[in-house]
């Protein structure tokens, strides 16, 4: 007997930041799977073709745009799934504001501290708070992404491994305190070829000078669909039903230290 | 894309399947139909585990082998890939176990005990399954830790000992075997309930320490070692996982969240 | 790095926790700034550590940080939370503590001081009820490997000492928190008095024999939490 190839059937999604890079690889994994996918991006230019492509593969989805720093679009987004597809079961808050090039703490903008706590700190609690009822209805789970960034800290992008490790304080918090209603709460770590990763690879010695591929077992960067997606399905199916508060490192081996 | 969790066909070794965590493992993998290599030390429960795959339909080989025996490992290896032309995954759950003694009276048998059967019986069997592996150019080796372990509960200093060091060959084979396409991971399971009073009235101290012991946690009961800790298992034998390697996975209902 | 006499210190916080280290630093010969008050602009935190350093005595050598908004003190239910509070408590918090790492930046290169991040436990074992101090003690902590990082050829250390959640809740919430992160009781038996347990560990990372130790969390709860 085969294992039943749609672990998400008949369940609800939302990805935030689902416009491209990991969100879209998560949002397009979980369709696969069977889910209703509502893409959450900050602009419709590009998460309409998200949704477009899960429709054209023979999945539901729905687009909508959503700044995740926004009380109004965050809930507006969660009315969204639950009107179009009936329920909300799993909610993934991946978005993040550009994380700028490698700068001294000092020197940081305010702009871009301002960036990361908006869409990171704000978004998450928005996020939590916004699903929490269809979640608890549903022994739902809701998953954020983080990094090794917020358990290792960044020389170089020190605000961000700020809010990635805030994230998983709230996260091992929230599913402490969500457990007895049926919620799980977990984080994932990956590492990935996005455009932001992209952005980031023209300064930062991490890319310039190899520091990241020399320390990567698996001699290679990630493939936000390819071997993001499936350990997002993994944290929303049933398949983790024992697994709560944890962070999923996804990186291809390079940080072990924890 | 093909199903990410599919481990239909998949030739998976299970060290230790005839009780306990293994067995449960055992089961849910023969679920997801793959062909299985169990291996146990005791003749009766390993042709018990056999008879009950035969039923199932679950091509399987079994062969009863002590982990402390590297030859045997070596020689296991071989007539898997003989039988079956490959060699997808390796369960290394074997372990030896000793009640709580305090640490001041552990003797140097309990010790070599532990770590023969533990650290070494794991890298063991992870160097039988290497070579067809690394011929393959894709691997998956599960490795048990325990929630225990991490916690260093008091009274089980050669488990203790025994899994963290597990924990340690992981990190180390996924560095070095990372390149060859072979990911190693640790899940550190929860799931006492082969050890539990089988009728709470018989034993109801060791009951109540029981029921006591998952109320903390956010996921409020003990693992079951099929529909719980085998599906997280059988996610590190797959594909979905392809990206992940030298992890520590708990499934503990979420008991210990680590740094 | 200097020897205790004389040492310059700033400690920011409210609390009992607070004034405990503060207390406990000057029974061992430093010079003592507490700010207690609560910052609104990152202009405030750099006038009170200018204030605090001319008050020392024209440097730093090191700064402990433990300012949490009053907010973050209480149990809370999360799903009940306004956005607003989160907002000021958990949001500005962590504000403060980038405000903070920043501004004591300059004065703690020259001296190449000390900073350290005085936090709960929870923020790595997770803490029902106070989800919103989970994560600011998080942020916190690995702001400071951040900072240590970035800091290490300039001599300055940047650490987090990790202490029982107590110190910020009050001893039942306190309990319960540490009842579900931990199977046995705490090794030393209670989880650290402020001034004698807490202080000279702080103190610890500002002597030379410590310039080595940078990025790293101690956890210092009697033994509770060995998750680390």
């Amino acid at each position: 007997m085969a294992t039943d190839t749609r672990l998400l059937d008949g369940k609800t999604v939302i990805v935030t930041g689902a416009g491209g890079g990991v969100g879209m690889g998560i949002a397009l994994a979980c369709a696969q799977h069977g889910a209703n996918v509502v893409i959450a991006a900050r602009r419709t230019e590009t998460g309409d073709p998200v949704a477009a492509e899960i429709e054209r593969r023979g999945g539901r989805a729905r687009s909508i745009r959503c700044d995740v720093a926004s009380h109004a679009d965050v809930h507006a987004a969660v009315d969204a799934a639950v009107s179009t597809f009936g329920a909300l079961d799993v909610m993934v808050h991946n978005a993040l504001a550009p994380v700028g090039p490698p700068t001294g703490i000092e020197d940081v903008p305010d702009e871009t501290f301002r960036g990361m706590v908006g869409t990171a700190l704000r978004a998450s609690y928005l996020c939590a708070t916004a699903a929490y009822p269809h979640l608890r209805a549903n022994g739902g789970s809701l998953i954020l992404l983080s990094s090794a960034a917020g358990i290792e800290g960044s020389p170089y992008i020190p605000a961000y491994g700020l809010v990635k490790a805030a994230q998983r304080g709230l996260a091992k918090s929230l599913a402490r305190e969500w457990g007895p209603d049926g919620i799980r709460v977990n984080c994932i770590g990956p590492v990935a070829m996005t455009p932001a990763v992209e952005e980031v690879a023209k300064t930062s010695p991490v890319f310039t000078e190899g520091l990241l591929l020399n320390r990567t077992p698996l001699r290679r960067i990630g493939d936000p669909e390819a071997d993001i997606g499936p350990v997002a399905v993994f944290l929303a199916s049933d398949l983790s039903r024992y697994m709560t508060g944890q962070t999923l490192i996804v990186d291809g081996g390079g940080f072990l230290a924890f | 894309m093909s199903n990410d969790i599919d481990l239909d066909g998949h030739v998976i070794i299970v060290t230790g399947a005839s009780k306990g965590i293994g067995l449960g493992i055992a089961r849910h993998l023969a679920d997801l139909g793959a062909r299985l290599v169990v291996t146990a030390r005791k003749p009766e429960a390993l042709e018990a585990l056999s008879a009950e795959l035969d039923g199932r339909g679950t091509p399987h080989l079994a062969r009863q082998l002590n982990t402390t025996d590297r030859e045997g490992a070596v020689a296991l290896a071989a007539d898997v890939h003989a039988q079956f032309g490959r060699i997808d995954g390796l369960v290394a759950n074997a372990q030896t176990f000793l009640s709580v003694t305090p640490l001041e009276e552990i003797t140097e048998r309990n010790m070599d005990l532990l770590l023969d059967t533990g650290p070494k019986g794991t890298l063991w069997g992870m160097q039988s399954v290497l070579p067809y592996m690394r011929e393959q150019g894709r691997g998956r080796i599960v490795t048990m830790g325990s929630n225990a372990a991490i916690n260093g509960a008091a009274g089980y200093g050669p488990y203790v000992s025994s899994k963290e060091a597990i924990r340690g060959i992981t990190r180390v084979a996924a560095r070095e075997w990372g390149p060859y396409g072979v990911t190693v991971n640790c899940v550190c399971p929860v799931s006492v309930a082969h050890r539990a009073p089988a009728n709470p009235e018989d034993d109801p101290v060791r009951a109540a320490v029981f029921a006591e012991t998952f109320k903390s946690q956010p996921i409020a009961r003990d693992g079951d070692a099929a529909n719980d800790i085998g599906p997280i298992v059988a996610f590190l034998l797959s594909d979905a996982s392809q990206y992940m390697t030298g992890q520590t996975l708990m499934a503990d209902g979420g008991a210990i969240m680590r740094p | 790095m200097t020897t205790r006499a004389g040492r310059r210190v700033v400690v920011t916080g409210d609390t009992a926790l607070a004034e405990g280290v503060a207390a406990g630093l000057r029974e061992l010969g430093a010079l003592v700034v507490l700010l207690d008050a609560a910052y609104e602009t990152e202009d405030d935190v750099r006038a009170a550590m200018e204030a605090a350093g001319d008050a020392l005595g024209g440097g730093i050598d090191q700064v402990v940080h433990s300012w949490v908004e009053a907010a973050l003190l209480d149990a809370r239910v999360f799903a009940e939370l306004s956005e607003e509070t989160w907002a000021i408590a958990c949001e500005h918090t962590l504000e403060v503590a980038w405000w903070t790492a920043r501004q004591a930046s300059p004065a703690l290169r020259e001296t190449q001081g000390s900073l350290v991040f005085l936090v709960p436990t929870i923020g790595m074992a997770g803490g029902a009820g106070y989800a919103m101090l989970a994560a600011v003690a998080e942020g916190m902590r690995v702001l400071a490997k951040g900072c240590g990082r970035q800091w290490g050829t300039t001599g300055a250390t940047c650490n987090t000492v990790a202490v029982a959640p107590h110190h910020w809740t009050g001893d039942a919430a306190g309990a319960e928190l540490t009842r579900n992160i931990t199977l046995s009781v705490p090794a030393f038996g209670d989880q650290g008095d402020a001034a004698s347990d807490l202080a000279p560990l702080v103190a610890l990372l500002a002597d030379d024999d410590a310039h080595f130790l940078t990025a790293a969390t101690m956890v210092a709860d009697g033994g509770t939490w060995m998750g680390l």
